[in-house]
C-alpha cells in the first residue's frame, strides 16, 4: 500500500513538473521575428525544425520556405511513436483514398520531441498541402495555419504567369542562425545550396553555392545533393551531403559563402545501384555515426569517428572506400528518418501494406 | 438502420427514425444531405435536418454526426448546429470518387452515402517528347514529356522506360527525386539521366556503364497505364526512337548561330543552331533585342529537332538592326553551356556577364 502511495505521489510530482515546464514556452529572437497571419502553402516538401519550436516548411510550388512558430516549444521527454497503416489513417482524416496520400517528409521538434509530417492530399498539381503533428498516443492532428506566427523566404523571384520553370526542394537544414536549402530546377541543371540567414530578412535567397567533390580524380560539377545533414567536427559545423552516385561528402559550413564554388571532400563511397534517401547523425557511446536510408540496401550506419583523418577519395576504388559502414538489413523500405531525442530515430517505412511510422533505438 | 444512398442526386426516401428522447416538435422527418456552399459541389457541409428540438445531435453534433470515408472514420472538419439542423463541414473540399458515409446517432439511426462523381474528362495523351530529334548524343542529360492534361505524380520513374535495340531495359537510368520535376501545371515532366552515368570517371559510369551507347538504337517508352491527375489512364502508350551518336562535349557558341531575317514586318525570325539545344531553356533564355538593347516581347518556339528557334515578336518588326543573346544558363540536351562543359572541372571563372551575344540581323532596307 505504502509503495503504491509513494508511486502515485512520484507520478503526481512528475506530472506537475511536466505541466510547469509546458507553461514555460521559450520565446527568442526567431519567434519574435515572426508575424501572425495565414500561411497559404501552395505545396509542401521537406520540413525541418529550428530552435524555439519553429518549423521550416519547403514550398516548392511557391519557390519559398516558411518559418512557422508552432508554439510547441515546451520540453517533453522523447517517447517512441509507432503508427501502423499511417497512409490509411491519413486518408481517413483527409477524406481521400490511401493511394492519394503522399508523406513528403517527417521531422521531430527537438524541443518537444513531437513528430511532424509533411503530407499532400492528392497526387497532381491540385494536391492540398497539410502539416500534421503526431501526439504521444499516435493521434494525428492538423497544424492549423490560418493564424500563426510566420515568416517567408523566397528562393527565387516569383516566376512569370505561365512560366514552366520550377525548382524541387531536396533538403532543408538549420545550422545555428542559417537555413540551408538544397534544390534542383526542372530546366537548367543548376543544383544549388542556398544559405538563408535567420531570422528571415524578407530578401530573396542568395544565388546559391556550387559544390564540387572529388571522385576518382575528377571533380563533379554541380552534382545534385540528394539529402544532407550537419555534423560538428572539432567544434566546426560541416554539411554532410549524400549524392545520387552515393558518395558522402563533407563541406565546412564556414566555406559556404554566397556565390562561392566550394570543393567538398568525399569521405565515403557507398556503392552503386542505390540512391540515398535521408540521413541523420547521432552519437552513441561517445562515438559519432550517420544513419542513412537508401533505395536498395536497407539502412546504412556509417562510423564518423575518423572522418577528420580519413583520406579524401580521389582515386578509383573497387566498390566502397573511405569511412566504414554496416548495412542494417532489417530496416527495409525506409524513406525518411528523423532523430527522436538522443537515443531514437523515427522512420517512415514503406511496406506491402502502405506506409507506417516506426521508432527504433539508434543502432 | 435505414440507409439513404446518394451520388450527387439525393433520393428522397422517407426515413424511419427512432428517437428515444422527447416527442418530435415538428412532423418533418430527420434527414441527411450534402449542401454545397455555392456552385462548387465539393465545398459545403453535411446537414442533419429536421431534428427534434433538444435531440442529442443538436446539443452535441461532434458526437452524434460522424463522417468517414472508405479509408476509415474521423474525417477532419468542424461541427455546429442551428435551429433544427446539425452540420459537419469537412476541412477540405470533397475528393471526387471518394465515398463519404455520414451517420447520425443519438437515437436517430440514419446514414447517408455521398460521393462526388469523377469528372468526365477526355483521355490524356502524350502531346510531345523532347528531344524530338532522331539522334541523341550518348551523354544526353535531359528529356521532357508534355501531356495534354495534368498527370498523377509519384509514377514517373516506373512508367517511363528506355529500351535498347536488343530489348534490354536500362537499369535505373533516371535521377530519381522524391519530388518529380514537373512544371506548375503538372503537364510537363523533366527527366534527368542520372549524372553519375554521364560524368566521365565517376563511379556509376565506370562500374555500370552509360545509359546510352553510341551506335545503338533506343526507345523511350511511356506506359499507357500511367494515370492522369483524375486517375484515368493515358489513351495510348507513347514511344520515340533514337539513334545514339557519340557524346557531345563542346560548349555552346552563339557566334555559330545563323538567323534568317524576316522578309516582312509580320514574319518571325528563325535562328538555326549547328546542333540541337535544350527546348525549354532555348525558348526561355535566348533573347532578341533591338539596337538599343531593349529585349523584345514575343513567342519563342523550338522546331526541327530543337535546331531552329522561331521567334515571333508581339509587335511587328520595325526596320533596323536586332541582336541575339543567350543567358549563360542555356544548355544543350547534354547539359553543356556557353561557359562550361557538363562534366568538365575546367570552368571559366564566373564573370559579371550573365549573357553572351550572338549574331545580329537586319529587318527592312538599310
Amino acid at each position: 500500500m505504502l509503495r503504491d502511495w509513494l508511486r502515485n505521489m512520484m507520478f503526481a510530482g512528475a506530472l506537475a513538473g511536466a505541466v510547469s515546464m509546458a507553461g514555460a514556452l521559450r520565446a527568442g529572437p526567431l519567434t519574435d521575428s515572426l508575424k501572425s497571419g495565414e500561411v497559404k502553402l501552395q505545396s509542401t516538401g521537406p520540413i525541418t525544425f529550428g530552435p524555439e519550436g519553429v518549423l521550416f516548411v519547403g514550398d516548392p510550388k511557391a519557390a519559398a520556405v516558411y518559418a512557422i512558430g508552432t508554439g510547441d516549444a515546451a520540453a517533453s521527454k522523447a517517447a517512441p511513436v509507432n503508427i501502423e497503416n499511417l497512409g490509411g489513417k491519413l486518408a481517413a482524416l483527409l477524406g481521400t483514398k490511401e493511394a492519394d496520400v503522399q508523406v513528403n517528409d517527417i521531422a521531430v521538434n527537438p524541443e518537444s520531441n513531437k513528430v511532424y509530417l509533411s503530407v499532400s492530399r492528392g497526387k497532381g498539381p491540385g494536391a492540398i498541402p497539410v502539416i500534421l503533428s503526431v501526439g504521444t498516443g499516435g493521434e494525428l492532428k492538423e497544424v492549423a495555419l490560418a493564424s500563426v506566427p510566420h515568416a517567408k523566404a523566397e528562393l527565387s523571384k516569383p516566376v512569370a504567369e505561365g512560366a514552366k520553370r520550377m525548382e524541387a526542394i531536396t533538403g532543408l537544414k538549420v545550422v545555428k542562425d542559417k537555413l540551408f536549402v538544397a534544390g534542383l530546377s526542372n530546366e537548367e541543371f543548376a543544383s544549388t545550396l542556398r544559405k538563408i540567414a535567420l531570422p528571415f530578412d524578407g530578401k530573396t535567397a542568395s544565388a546559391g553555392i556550387q559544390i564540387y567533390h572529388g571522385a576518382h580524380g575528377k571533380y563533379e560539377t554541380a552534382a545534385p545533393v540528394r539529402t544532407f545533414t550537419t555534423v560538428e567536427i572539432n567544434g566546426k559545423e560541416e554539411i554532410l551531403a549524400a549524392y545520387t552516385c552515393t558518395p558522402l561528402v563533407r563541406i565546412p559550413v564556414s566555406e559556404l559563402q554566397d556565390g562561392a564554388k566550394v570543393k567538398g571532400k568525399t569521405v565515403a563511397e557507398l556503392g552503386n545501384r542505390n540512391r540515398p534517401l535521408d540521413i541523420l547523425v547521432y552519437s552513441k557511446e561517445g562515438k559519432p555515426f550517420a544513419l542513412m536510408a537508401n533505395s536498395a540496401r536497407g539502412v546504412m550506419k556509417v562510423g564518423l569517428d575518423n572522418i577528420e583523418s580519413v583520406d579524401a577519395i580521389s582515386a578509383r576504388v573497387a566498390d566502397t572506400a573511405g569511412l566504414k559502414y554496416e548495412t542494417l538489413k532489417q530496416h527495409v523500405g525506409v524513406e525518411h528518418l528523423a532523430k527522436l531525442g538522443d537515443a531514437h530515430a523515427v522512420m517512415l517505412v514503406r511496406g506491402t501494406a502502405g506506409v507506417s511510422l516506426k521508432t527504433i533505438e539508434l543502432p | 438502420m435505414a440507409r439513404l444512398s446518394a451520388n450527387t442526386v439525393r433520393i428522397g426516401i422517407p426515413v424511419l427514425a427512432i428517437f428515444l428522447g422527447a416527442a418530435p416538435a415538428r412532423s418533418q422527418s430527420p434527414s441527411l444531405a450534402w449542401k454545397p456552399d455555392g456552385s462548387d459541389p465539393s465545398v459545403g457541409r453535411f446537414e442533419a435536418r429536421g431534428l427534434p428540438e433538444g435531440s442529442p445531435p443538436l446539443a452535441q453534433p461532434g458526437r452524434f454526426l460522424t463522417v468517414g470515408v472508405e479509408a476509415g472514420p474521423g474525417l477532419l472538419g468542424t461541427w455546429g448546429s442551428e435551429g433544427n439542423t446539425a452540420w459537419f463541414r469537412p476541412r477540405f473540399p470533397l475528393a471526387p470518387g471518394v465515398r463519404h458515409t455520414v451517420r447520425l446517432g443519438g437515437g436517430l439511426s440514419i446514414e447517408l452515402v455521398h460521393s462526388l462523381p469523377v469528372p468526365e474528362t477526355p483521355a490524356t495523351v502524350v502531346v510531345s517528347s523532347h528531344p524530338s530529334s532522331r539522334e541523341i548524343p550518348e551523354n544526353i542529360l535531359r528529356f521532357y514529356l508534355v501531356f495534354s492534361a495534368p498527370m498523377r505524380t509519384g509514377e514517373a520513374y516506373k512508367r517511363v522506360t528506355l529500351v535498347r535495340d536488343d530489348g534490354h531495359i536500362a537499369e535505373l537510368p533516371f535521377l530519381e527525386l522524391d519530388e518529380e520535376l514537373w512544371d506548375p501545371t503538372g503537364t510537363r515532366l523533366t527527366l534527368l539521366i542520372d549524372p553519375g552515368r554521364i560524368k566521365r570517371g565517376v563511379k556509376p559510369l565506370v562500374d555500370i556503364g552509360p545509359v546510352f551507347e553510341s551506335g545503338r538504337r533506343y526507345t523511350l517508352k511511356v506506359d499507357a497505364a500511367w494515370p492522369d491527375a483524375n486517375g484515368k489512364p493515358l489513351s495510348k502508350a507513347h514511344q520515340r526512337e533514337y539513334q545514339v551518336v557519340p557524346p557531345v562535349r563542346r560548349r555552346i557558341d552563339p557566334g555559330d548561330w545563323v538567323p534568317s531575317p524576316p522578309m516582312s514586318a509580320a514574319q518571325p525570325v528563325e535562328i538555326r543552331f549547328p546542333r540541337p539545344l535544350d527546348k525549354a531553356l532555348a525558348e526561355r533564355l535566348i533573347r532578341v533585342s533591338d539596337d538599343e538593347n531593349r529585349p523584345l516581347a514575343g513567342k519563342a518556339e523550338m522546331l526541327a529537332g530543337e535546331t531552329v528557334l522561331r521567334f515571333t515578336p508581339r509587335a511587328p518588326w520595325q526596320p533596323g538592326r536586332y541582336h541575339l543573346a543567350a543567358e549563360l544558363a542555356l544548355e544543350d540536351p547534354a547539359g553543356n553551356r556557353q561557359d562550361r562543359l557538363f562534366d568538365s572541372p575546367e570552368d571559366e571563372e564566373p564573370g559579371p556577364a550573365k549573357t553572351r551575344c550572338g549574331p545580329s540581323f537586319r529587318v527592312g532596307s538599310r
